[in-house]
């Protein structure tokens, strides 16, 4: 019996031994099965939501690239920078950090609309495995298959042509703790971006007046009596008042000496003034009145915009320096107040217009005064321009050339002046109505009679000036019907004394770094127009400057200006006078001093000015 | 065996408490994960606001059988907000709670910002063996959307 006990007690002890064995069994394979479902999916999708950021910023970063005129291996090279940027777990593998050209050499060369997807070798890190495709065909299945419960996303115009956009597709194995009891102990997900850059419509801004000076204060300063009016801009397409623009891409750190009492915007003196117009019934409008297109214009409905912290500002009392400070006393400020501009303009936008390079950092040195200019215009960040044939500016220095007669495109039937005229035409000479081009090699050139220069362009050598009441220098271009032509200044000032008078119709003037411009105020003429042919090379360029010292502007009693006026190193200085001192003119300028009697209102006319496009936005497209 | 009695409830409910718990945790996050990536593909869409049926679409099957239209408790919102003036449009399926004016949900976001909402749910069973629950599962997500 004892024994049977024994037995049966060992029997039961052992069935429950059983159970309990087959109880932590159970009990362990649902705990672990909940722990796979609820630790390794969600550390799983954790893990890819993670990816699919990385390859969205990965994406965005090489769309950008692209539309900055980098090719398909600057794309990749950026793209995966950002790859790596963001993902602290990427070691080892053929995928080096930091990465070089060679991981992105299949990516290489010209794209256009039957280039082919172009794709690199999968490159692995670690867990990662990361391809780079560009360009993405319509018919790429990362454009056409459709997301996981999606119809195929058929192509819209906006998606862009093959050659903006650019894939990534990254996938990754992750490491399951507990999965193991569901059968499995790994898994792979796979992420991908399809990312173009965009800055198409809406249209870009007309921008009145433009001051390009990074870091310094006062860049547009308005003083004495002074007064600068930024127009609001006629639309004629729809009939209606577009807000004027003054823009100041300082950001007031002073070379690291903050603008703490001179912003980069300065209105001083009891009358100085400073306002930008634009339509009606804005908020904070102070006065109207009726814009040259018959609308009614609001004061102060413009903007005003810098880029220096602190906006918005100029309140008054001295508020939000750096970005501006009030007008001594406090008593005029900016209308409106300055507000923020998020990132600096740049003159980007002329020199793509103008001068389209695809890279601005390789200007052939043998041109040494075009370097010196072009280089700081470098620290502007100027990204390379897409059609890097049509460097018309640069065209123009390297045939008409820093000596002798202009070559290249421009060979041809130079006259030459001194065989001609003399340099110092008194006002006695007979007048002088000639045709063709002329190379100017005098010294200085003193018009003080009546000087016509038609259908055809002039390289001067040193000054051009026209003085005395009696001096009418007229470079006409336009009458009968004639081409376009420019004014090339080598080495001088092109002078307008305050009686004279200086007529530039459909003539581009290009000054080097050691010339600039001088327009004396006062009871003479200045009718400086640009060319207004769409198409020509020059179209609506009235001066581009590379020259250092400051140009010198003017009221007038008689005064056209129209076109855009660049002179990206020079400070723009604006004397005004009780004449005429409405131009139609945009100013780009490095920085703008105004001051004197007159009110300078700076009204570009609408399609006649270059356009500032919003800065490009990445879209995801997939 | 009195006491194995005692502690087997106990361990039951235990046991049977944290599956049930991890179920609903992964449910949850799975539609979490869902909603993203159904904003996220949104964002990729043109004319999103006549496609917002296959956005909720694209939710569903990123939750894969986590979000489909025969779970209890299955709603599902997308929203395309246009940031001008005009109204924003909407679709829902299933039976959804009490939505913020015409959009999903509050997202806090200024009025002029055109963005697009994704928000999703359904409930889920949270069982401890002696009694069980209904959790209400929701979750949303919104991203910009830049397409012209």
């Amino acid at each position: 019996m004892k024994l049977l006990r024994a037995m049966r007690g060992n029997e039961e002890l052992n069935s429950e031994k059983g159970a309990s064995v087959f109880m932590v069994a159970i009990a362990l394979f649902l705990l672990m099965g909940a722990a796979a479902i609820a630790i390794d999916l969600a550390a799983m999708r954790l893990d890819r939501s993670a990816d699919q950021k990385v390859t969205d910023s990965a994406a965005s970063a090489g769309a950008l690239a692209l539309f900055q005129g980098g090719d398909g291996g600057d794309a990749c090279v950026a793209a995966l920078g950002y790859v790596e940027a963001n993902s602290p777990d990427i070691v080892g593998g053929t995928l080096v950090d930091p990465v070089t050209p060679s991981e992105c050499a299949p990516l290489l060369g010209a794209c256009d609309a039957t280039t082919p997807a172009r794709t690199t070798a999968p490159l692995s890190a670690g867990r990662y495995m990361v391809t780079v495709i560009h360009p993405v065909p319509d018919s790429h299945a990362l454009m056409t298959s459709g997301q996981l419960g999606a119809p195929t996303q058929s192509i819209v115009p906006e998606d862009g042509d093959r050659c903006e956009r650019i894939a990534i597709q990254m996938s990754a194995v992750h490491d399951g703790l507990f999965a193991s009891v569901l059968g499995f102990n790994e898994g792979t997900t796979t992420v991908h971006t399809v990312a173009r850059a965009n800055n198409e419509p809406p249209d870009g801004t007309p921008i009145n007046l433009l001051l390009l000076d990074r870091f310094g204060c006062q860049a547009l300063q308005v003083e004495g009596n002074g007064g600068v009016i930024v127009d609001a801009i006629y639309d004629p397409d729809n009939n209606v008042l577009i807000p004027g623009v003054a823009a100041v891409d300082s950001d007031g750190s002073n070379y690291g000496t903050p603008c703490d009492s001179a912003g980069t915007i300065n209105v001083q003196g009891s009358n100085a003034l400073l306002r930008s117009d634009g339509p009606i019934d804005c908020l904070g409008e102070t006065g109207q009145s009726t814009h040259s297109s018959g609308l009614t214009k609001g004061h102060g409905c413009g903007l005003i915009q810098t880029v220096a912290p602190g906006t918005p500002g100029c309140a008054g009392g001295g508020a939000n320096l750096p970005a501006c400070t009030p007008g001594a006393g406090g008593a005029n400020p900016p209308v409106p107040v300055a507000s923020a501009l998020t990132q600096r303009l740049t003159r980007y936008p002329i020199d793509h217009r103008y001068n389209c390079r695809n890279d601005y950092s390789t200007i052939p040195m043998t041109i040494d005064w075009a370097t010196e200019p072009l280089t700081v215009g470098n620290e502007q960040d100027i990204p390379g321009c897409s059609d890097g044939t049509a460097a018309f500016i640069h065209q123009l220095i390297s045939d008409v050339g820093q000596t002798g007669a202009p070559s290249g495109i421009f060979a041809g039937t130079w006259n030459r002046w001194s065989t001609s005229f003399p340099c110092d035409i008194p006002s006695s000479h007979p007048t002088i109505d000639v045709a063709g081009n002329w190379w100017i090699d005098c010294g200085v050139l003193n018009v003080r009679t009546s000087v016509t220069i038609s259908a055809g362009s002039v390289v001067a050598e040193g000054d051009v000036s026209t003085t005395s009441s009696t001096g009418i220098l007229n470079i006409d271009n336009r009458s009968g019907g004639a081409d376009p032509g420019f004014l090339f200044l080598r080495h001088g000032t092109l002078l307008k004394d305050a009686q004279a008078s200086l007529i530039l119709l459909d003539t581009t003037v290009y000054a080097t770094e050691n010339s600039n411009v001088s327009m004396a105020g006062g009871d003479g003429t200045l009718n400086w127009q640009a060319p207004n042919i769409d198409g020509y090379k020059f179209d609506d360029l009235a001066l581009w400057s590379d020259g250092l010292a400051t140009h010198f502007w003017a009221g007038q009693a008689n005064l056209t200006m129209s076109g855009v006026f660049f002179t990206p190193l020079a400070t723009a200085d604006y004397a005004g006078t009780a004449g005429q001192n409405q131009t139609d003119a945009q100013f780009i300028a490095d920085r703008l001093v105004a001051r004197g009697q007159g009110q300078l209102v700076v009204a570009p006319i609408f399609g006649h000015s270059v356009e500032f496009n919003p800065p490009p936005s990445s879209v995801l497209l997939r | 065996m009195v006491e194995l009695a005692f502690v087997l409830i106990l361990l039951m409910m235990l046991l049977v408490g944290t599956v049930s718990a991890a179920i609903a945790f992964g449910r949850g996050n799975s539609i979490q994960n869902a909603v993203r990536e159904a904003s996220r593909f949104a964002a990729t869409l043109d004319d999103v606001q006549s496609q917002l049926a296959v956005v909720i679409d694209v939710a569903q099957a990123a939750a894969s059988g986590d979000l489909d239209s025969t779970v209890p408790g299955f709603f599902a919102c997308a929203a395309y907000i246009p940031g001008t003036p005009l109204a924003a449009t909407r679709l829902t399926e299933g039976s959804p709670p009490a939505l913020f004016m015409d959009v999903c949900y509050d997202d806090e976001r200024p009025a002029d910002e055109r963005r697009i909402q994704v928000f999703a749910g359904r409930t889920t069973d949270f069982n401890v063996v002696i009694f069980s629950l209904d959790i209400d599962l929701a979750y949303e997500a919104a991203a910009r959307y830049e397409r012209e």
